[in-house]
Formats: structure tokens, sequence, C-alpha cells
């Protein structure tokens, strides 16, 4: 072992802050984006929705609980996608081990998360939502919700060094996918015979989970399973599928 | 003179095509899918929207809900694609727009240009769906032009408006894109704007990406006469958003060489 995990770590937080410096490069609000965005997102849809949730003070924490979970996954696999390709020559050069690019981009996308859930705070705040022990269950929820993030990062990771329409179609995919998770509308108001298939979608179940826990104070144990299941599986399987392939990679690259 | 303004013209005309081609061609290297992509992708939309939110307007008596995404999601796109490219245009352009003596006009010219092309193709998945959905032509297809004309022209003096804008405040870029995705919610696109808030829907039928849903239904879909107001309401947009756009782009643009 020639490196330590506190030097990965170190590794990883460099390459992240370096990530978001060039992500606001020419911005003037910096990383104070990632409070606001949500922040904005939910005056803008609250305006929209309110109308379409039973009581209309529910929805702009709602939809900015929802908007934040789902914020981490897609911006952490859309992102950690190029990682390999993107970091090329650090990637030969060194003896990095080579899951580190992708981490790196995970772990930006979970401190973007961070600053995101100021935001939440302020609303949760302003809406009166007082806080109970369920609240805890969010961080255990956003921790599976990273694993399965990691795990279809590596997936795209290793699919984008061979076949670069994969960027292009997740993206599309992507943008496809944020209505059919409830992001906008509760799942009560899809038609019922789409309930059962969104209710095992994981990218419906992560936010949900932590809704229910703000929203109600409560949790379901189905989903806390599925939470674990899909959060650990996804993770397994990324991991494999770059272990299988990370030879090839290094010759492709 | 005239001649001369002639070839101009022509000399312009090679450059945007020039550079549209290099774009598209960058554009099909990093997919294969290409054309075939433009046609698909508003078909998806339709399919999923039509879908997932069907319950919404299940009150609503929307005929044909799916091709009123259709119609809905390309004039999105088209809106959306062609302003958000415009106002990167300058910035992206920058060694050209520094190194050369072209006009600078013709560089947000090219993108909405290349976003009304991209809009043309998705336009080419509705004949099979009128064809599906049995939705006769009528004589009001021609309407589309003038709808077309107007929206382009707002969209260009709105491009040039956001490009300027862009040069001085990059941020704009991310409070644009919030905007827009307000946008897709309030403009009628899949959710009919009679289910806003009463106090907002009158504002709401002033938004010209509404308007141009509004009149390319009308006229490709339900074959029914536009209210007169909707097309006086989306000239003035042209007329304003056509003026004002040129007036200050004009006036900031050699200003902003120097700042890029």
């Amino acid at each position: 072992m020639n490196y330590g995990i506190k030097q990965y770590i170190f590794v990883i937080r460099e390459l992240t802050a370096r990530e978001i410096k060039r992500k606001y490069a020419r911005s003037v609000l910096g990383i104070f984006w990632s409070v606001l965005n949500p922040l904005l997102f939910m005056i803008v849809m609250s305006l929209v929705f309110s109308g379409f949730m039973g009581r209309a003070s529910d929805f702009p924490v709602y939809y900015v609980t929802g908007f934040t979970m789902w914020s981490m996954f897609s911006t952490a696999t859309s992102t950690s996608m190029t990682a390999f390709e993107d970091n090329k020559n650090l990637f030969q050069k060194t003896k990095l081990p080579r899951e580190i690019f992708v981490l790196s981009r995970d772990y930006t996308a979970l401190v973007n998360l961070g600053f995101s859930f100021i935001a939440l705070l302020i609303v949760l705040i302003v809406f009166r939502v007082r806080p109970n022990l369920a609240f805890l269950i969010i961080i255990v929820d956003v921790f599976f919700e990273m694993l399965f993030s990691i795990g279809v990062s590596f997936i795209l990771a290793t699919i984008y060094v061979f076949y670069k329409d994969i960027k292009f179609l997740w993206r599309n995919f992507i943008v496809l996918l944020v209505h059919m998770v409830a992001l906008y509308i509760p799942i009560e108001r899809y038609p019922e015979n789409l309930h059962e298939i969104t209710r095992l979608n994981p990218m419906f179940f992560y936010p949900n989970i932590a809704r229910r826990c703000v929203l109600e104070g409560s949790f379901d144990i189905a989903e806390l399973k599925l939470m674990v299941i899909w959060g650990v599986g996804t993770f397994l399987l990324g991991l494999l599928v770059f272990k299988y392939k990370e030879n090839d990679i290094v010759k492709k690259l | 003179m005239l001649e001369g303004r002639l070839d101009n013209l022509r000399q312009y005309l090679f450059v945007i095509r020039q550079i549209s081609y290099k774009e598209n061609k960058r554009k099909i290297d990093e997919t294969n899918l290409g054309i075939v992509w433009n046609v698909l992708n508003p078909l998806l939309y339709m399919l999923i929207l039509s879908t997932y939110y069907q319950n919404v307007v299940r009150h609503d008596n929307v005929a044909n809900f799916p091709v009123f995404v259709f119609t809905g999601i390309t004039m999105m796109n088209y809106f959306s694609n062609a302003t958000k490219s415009a106002m990167r245009s300058l910035v992206s352009n920058k060694s050209l727009l520094i190194k050369t003596h072209l006009p600078t006009e013709i560089f947000l010219l090219q993108k909405v240009v290349m976003a009304f092309r991209e809009m043309m193709y998705s336009a080419i998945a509705l004949i099979p769906i009128m064809i599906y959905f049995k939705i006769p032509l009528s004589w009001r297809v021609v309407q589309i032009v003038p709808v077309l004309l107007l929206i382009s022209i707002t969209i260009f003096g709105i491009g040039e408006l956001l490009a300027i804008a862009y040069v001085y405040f990059a941020d704009i870029d991310y409070l644009y894109s919030v905007f827009m995705t307000m946008m897709l919610f309030v403009s009628g696109v899949f959710i009919p704007i009679s289910h806003m808030p009463g106090k907002l829907q009158g504002i709401l039928t002033y938004n010209p990406i509404f308007l141009a849903i509004y009149l390319t239904r009308n006229c490709l879909v339900y074959n029914l006469p536009s209210h007169w107001t909707a097309w006086v309401k989306l000239l003035m947009w042209a007329v304003l958003a056509g003026t004002l756009g040129h007036y200050v782009f004009v006036k900031n643009k050699n200003k902003i060489i120097g700042k890029i």
C-alpha cells in the first residue's frame, strides 16, 4: 500500500474543491447557487402547483425536500459519468486508485446537497415544521441514496468510456425521469396503474422517505427495506462492473 | 450598391452554414443518433407526459391529449433551445468574434436557425401522429407560417437581450434556467392554464410561449378560430422584443467585445 485512506480522502477533497471552483468559474454568486436554486424553484413551483395538494402550505415543503434529494442523484450521475475521460492525464500518470475520480464527483454532489439542506432548513423554519426524531432517518436515507448514486455513477462512467452516446441519452433520460417520480405532483395524482411501478422506482422512494419524515414525521418499513437493498445492491453492482472492465478502460484511454 | 449588399448577405449565409455545419457535426459526433433523435425526443415526451399527467387533466376535456402535449413540447423546446443557445452564443464563439469582422448578430442568428431546424425535424413526427389520431388538415394550417415568423422574431429579440446580459453577468444562466423550468409548467405545454390560480391566468395569456402554442394547436390540431387578441399579443411581442432587443444589442455590441 502506497497510500493510506487519509490520503485518498485528501485527494478526493482536492478534486472536489477543483470541481466546485470550475463549475462556478464565471459565476458571481458561486456555490451560493446551491442554496438559492432550490429556493427559487420552490417559490416558482409553489405558485404553479399548490392547487394540486390537499393543503396548499404543504407543497413548498413537499417540493423542496424532494428536489434536493433528486438533485443530488441527477448531479452526481451526470457529472461522474465523464470522470475517467476528463481526468485522463491523472488517470495514467498517477498510482491513485481509479475509483477516486468517480467518487470525487459524487462527493461534490454531496457537498452541494449539504448547501441545499440550508435551503431546506430555511423552508422548514418558515413553515414551522417541528423537528422530530424521524429527521434522523433523512441522514440514513442520504447515505443509501449516495450508495445508489455511486453505483449508477460507476456503471455510467464505465459505459461512457466505450460508448459516448450514453451522455446524451442519460441527460434526456433524466429530464424525462423527473416527471415519473412524483416530484411535482403527489403520487396520488398519478393514474392508478402507475402507482405500483412508481413506488418501486428508486428515484421515487429515496426522496419520498425524506418527504415522509419531514411532512408526517413517520416512516414506512417496506420503503426502508427497498432503500437498503437498492442502495447496497446498486453500489456493489457498480463496483463489480467497474472492476470487471477496469483493464479495458485503462487500455481504451 | 444593392449588388454589394447581396454579396455581403451571401457571405453571411455562407458563414452561418459553416458554423452550423461544424456544430452539427460535433453534435453528431457526440451521438450517432443525430436527426433520428430530433424526431424521437418529442415523441418520448409526448408518451411520458400524456401518460403521467392524464389524471390531472381528466376533467378538462382536452381532446387528443397526446397531440396537445406534442405540439406544446415542440414549441417549448424551440423557444427554450433557441433562447438559451443564443444567450451563450457570444461567449462560446469568443475567438471568432474577436478575430473576424463578422456582424455580431450572425452568431445569434445561427443559433436560432439551428433551433428552428431542429424543431422542423421534430415536426416530422407530427405526420404519423395526425394520421394515428385521425386529425384532418384544414386551410387553417397556413396560419402556422405567421405564428412561426412572429415567435422567431420574438425569440431573436429576447436572445439579443440575454446574450448581452450574459456577457456582463454570467449568473443569468442559472436564473434563466429556473425561469424556463417554470415556463414549462405555466405555458400550457401539458397542463392547461385553466389549472393555474385564477389571479395568474390573466397574466399568463400574455406569455409568448403560451400564445404560440395556443395558436399552433388551433390551426394544426383543433381547426378552431383563435381569439384575435392572441394574434395581437403575439404581434406586440414580436415588435417589442424585436426592436428593444435590436436597440440594446446595437448599443452594447462594441462594448462587449472588450468585455469578453
